[in-house]
């Protein structure tokens, strides 16, 4: 049975829901006057959650953060920061290939943010058809900019060059970011050490067993407390947790200081992911800030059939130890070698035992059994795609 | 060589009003680096505010390099005077005080030699001294960001970025420790009055000496957000160095305590010296009692370092990084009291005397507007708070900081006093009839509060 996904703010909770007769449950996103407080799950019976009983778990869940929101409400806080501290100009970038419809509903979410005088680009990567285009045409603010090699990397570094503001904001097609979004991700570049920012990432939809398994077995989530992580704070080889490509935004000027994104790694080469958590190390061992702003809500569209999350999940066992794969050859990171074996032994393999005797573990065993292959064969894609990246140069 | 554009020795004061006078005088002190001073004294060149608005002094003290033939030769659109000092060199203090009392604009801009200024930053001090008369301007000068940083590189560019993120940020209660001269304007009358640097300081923490005497005397410190620079500090700090000037701060916080007995706790020999753990004992009598066993140690340890950081061990680095710079902080501290018994002596005769405090008391529940007005209206050094009669916390003073202003008020409400400040909040709807019978009735009572009372300001 699917999930209904609620997004619901505290000033008006309702006295009760209806009309969810297709669910059994409900996922709902809590918030104070616009803030994420906390994510509860409830169940639906007959068709209706109960006010009071939202209302219970709604103050139960959210907690410390909930007095703290309203308590800085109430002494007009956000003003007050809003006015000594300027949003900074930025560029968002939407990386797109052969998904027009995505793209569109994105565009829509994009195009009712709150107008901080940003701009907007939709890098078109190597199209089979005419039709992202002719989307983006309907949008007369976005610019469009076609990058014909394949891979999600290779249109970031685009994104990177034609951006023309120093901080770029980055969402994938198949998300649709909040109205408060880009304000919420751009604020935290007022500090000069701070290189990237991550973003809260939810489930649009839950409709189907695959995107209730991706929800739980591999969730975008990382809570509801704004972090900073910086070297002394966190191994940069686990840097997975900070967030996701999916709503992060990043300096320019991080191209000078580290690099650009490594062109063998993530969506569309043989790696198939793990672009993003690669950089965030790179960033970290250089000794810049991530932060991570559960403020800057986006709404991923996760995939709909098993087979699509079949893919997924064993491209990111893939993308994982790719990217260690890298951080050891060019970067020599020698404690990614811990930190791999560790994950494996301590995390993977128990999550995998267990799944194979509990049916209630929390990992499916297909998932679990498919991203296990998909890690051992981590190093291999990388060196492969590594070498097709040379040749293409060459 | 010719010298014919130095000024030897202790230029005359300068009382006579000049019409010809620059908006502001930019003092550079400097010492045996010459590419460094070029690009700085390029950088001025294009600043947005007009060449003839501003002078820049360069006070050479005791150089051996090729600086006084670069400057004989430097091309430039603005006055350019050089000063030089005779040799020994006698420390950034006694440079800074000689150019200011040569400089002739009311206006008196320090910069270091290795700090390079954004495009508007001559301006942005100009415009902040326009905006509040009489105050100290600081501009951030901020790290210039490395590829392939070591640890060490990491640890001091971090170290400079958030100094300058926290005084930037709303609220902050400024402390004698925010002062640092390498990029700072002040009035040239207010400099004079309050008897410019101490010449007596090592080239450290000489800025901080000044820094407490202004707040003192009631000066107001302002951070002009535009006045940005570029510090190429990462040319010259290693961290042999950082050891060398960890030691002169050590020296120069021991005459500090003799200047300034009222700071004498914030300072860090004295907080190491109140320390129990067995490291901090086995550091303090190296470096008081042992001090030929103790460097020997230390730059053994020392040489560790680079090693521990090219194996990419960074906690064990930033762990020893940090007990040797206590060591030679404290052995700094050492070569001036002499011995540990020293402090305590210094600590006890602190101790007699008693610090009078100006303290007052708020009481919120009146709006906080109105409480903010009255910190504005009285500028205490420490405030109570209540909410009615409710108790929710103290604004301590801070030893060396500057008074109360209304922009401390929030920023506390909103972190260190918030649980105290919601639980007054809650007990006062938790008074109230009906009584509330659960959380959530008394979070929608609270919300329901707010809106009203927001209802009635407007």
């Amino acid at each position: 049975m699917p999930t209904a996904v609620l997004d619901l703010d505290f000033a008006h909770l309702p006295r009760e829901i209806t009309g969810l007769e297709r669910y059994h449950e409900a996922y709902i996103l809590i918030r104070l006057q616009g803030v994420p407080i906390a994510r509860i799950t409830l169940p639906v019976l007959e068709g209706r959650i109960d006010g009071v009983e939202l209302r219970t778990a709604a103050v139960q869940a959210g907690g410390w953060q909930l007095w703290e929101t309203w308590l800085h409400q109430s002494l007009e806080w956000e003003q007050i920061l809003l006015a000594h501290h300027p949003v900074p100009l930025s560029t968002i970038a939407i990386c797109t290939r052969d998904r027009p419809h995505d793209a569109r509903r994105c565009l829509e979410a994009l195009s009712r943010l709150e107008d901080d005088g940003q701009e907007l680009l939709v890098i078109d990567n190597c199209p089979s058809t005419d039709d992202t285009r002719r989307v983006v045409e309907t949008f007369p603010r976005v610019r469009y900019v076609r990058e014909d090699i394949p891979g999600l990397n290779v249109a970031r570094n685009r994104a990177l060059k034609e951006a023309a503001h120093d901080i770029v904001a980055f969402t994938d097609d198949d998300a649709a970011p909040d109205r408060g979004w880009l304000r919420a991700l751009v604020r935290n570049f007022n500090d000069p050490l701070v290189y990237c920012v991550t973003g809260l990432t939810l489930p649009m939809e839950l409709e189907t067993d695959a995107q209730e398994w991706h929800e739980r077995y591999s969730t975008f989530s990382r809570g509801f407390k704004r972090r900073s992580f910086e070297r002394a704070s966190i191994n940069p080889m686990a840097a997975g947790q900070i967030g996701a490509g999916v709503n992060m935004a990043m300096r320019k000027s991080a191209m000078a200081l580290v690099g650009p994104f490594d062109e063998a790694l993530d969506a569309g080469t043989r790696t198939r992911s793990g672009g993003d958590s690669e950089m965030f190390s790179r960033l970290l061992a250089a000794g810049c800030r991530i932060v991570y702003e559960p403020r800057a809500v986006s709404w991923h569209r996760h995939r709909r059939s098993w087979t699509e999350l079949r893919k997924m999940i064993h491209g990111y066992g893939v993308g994982v130890y790719a990217a260690w794969t890298r951080s050891f050859l060019v970067e020599h990171e020698w404690s990614m070698f811990r930190l791999a074996s560790r994950w494996f032994f301590e995390t993977q393999l128990p999550n995998l035992f267990r799944s194979a005797f509990w049916r209630s573990s929390p990992v499916h065993f297909d998932l679990g059994l498919l991203e296990l292959r998909g890690c051992l064969a981590g190093p291999w894609h990388y060196l492969a795609s590594r070498a097709a990246v040379r040749k293409r140069i060459r | 060589m010719a010298l014919s554009r130095f000024t030897r020795g202790r230029p005359q004061e300068n009382t006579i009003v000049d019409c010809d006078a620059p908006a502001i005088s930019i003092v550079i002190p400097t010492r045996n680096r010459c590419g460094s001073l070029r690009r700085t004294l390029d950088a001025l060149q294009t600043q947005t505010i007009s060449s003839s608005a501003m002078e820049v002094l360069v006070v050479l003290d005791a150089c051996t390099d090729d600086t006084p033939r670069m400057l004989e030769h430097y091309k430039t659109n603005f006055s350019l005077r050089s000063l030089a000092l005779d040799p020994p060199h006698k420390g950034p203090a006694t440079a800074r005080n000689l150019g200011a009392r040569s400089a002739r604009g009311p206006l008196l801009l320090f910069l270091d030699d290795d700090v390079v200024p954004d495009t508007r930053l001559v301006q942005a001090h100009i415009d902040a001294h326009t905006a509040t008369p009489n105050c100290v301007v600081l501009g951030p000068y901020l790290p210039v960001l490395q590829r392939n940083a070591d640890c060490f590189r990491v640890l001091q560019q971090t170290w400079w970025n958030d100094k300058f993120l926290s005084l930037q940020r709303y609220g902050h209660r400024f402390s004698y420790t925010d002062v640092l001269s390498g990029n700072l304007s002040i009035q040239t009358r207010r400099f004079a009055e309050v008897g410019g640097f101490d010449g007596g300081f090592p080239a450290a923490h000489e800025d901080y000496e000044l820094g407490l005497r202004l707040i003192q005397a009631g000066v107001r410190i302002i951070v002009a957000r535009n006045a940005t620079a570029r510090h190429h500090e990462h040319e010259h700090m290693t961290i042999d160095r950082s050891f060398e000037r960890a030691r002169l701060e050590g020296r120069a916080d021991v005459l500090l305590a003799r200047r300034h007995a009222s700071v004498v706790h914030t300072l860090l020999f004295v907080v190491l010296h109140e320390q129990s753990a067995v490291p901090h004992r086995i550091i303090r009598s190296l470096a008081y009692d042992r001090p030929s066993l103790g460097d020997t140690l230390a730059k053994l340890l020392g040489s560790l370092l680079p090693l521990l950081d090219g194996c990419r061990f960074r906690t064990s680095f930033h762990r020893l990084y940090k007990a040797l710079r206590y060591y030679w902080y404290l052995r700094g501290a050492a070569q001036e009291t002499g011995s540990a018994a020293a402090v305590t002596v210094l600590l006890e005769n602190n101790r007699l005397r008693s610090q009078q405090q100006h303290e007052i008391d708020l009481d919120l529940r009146k709006g906080l507007t109105e409480a903010e007005a009255e910190m504005d209206h009285e500028r205490p050094e420490a405030a109570r708070l209540w909410y009615g009669r409710q108790f929710i916390g103290r604004i301590p003073f801070v030893a060396g900081s500057e008074r109360l202003r209304s922009e401390h008020l929030r920023p506390i409400l909103a972190s260190s006093l918030s649980w105290s400040y919601l639980m007054c909040r809650v007990m006062e709807i938790a008074g109230q009839s009906p009584p509330a019978r659960s959380t959530e009735d008394l979070f929608q009572s609270l919300a329901a509060d707010e809106t009203s009372h927001a209802g009635k300001i407007n």
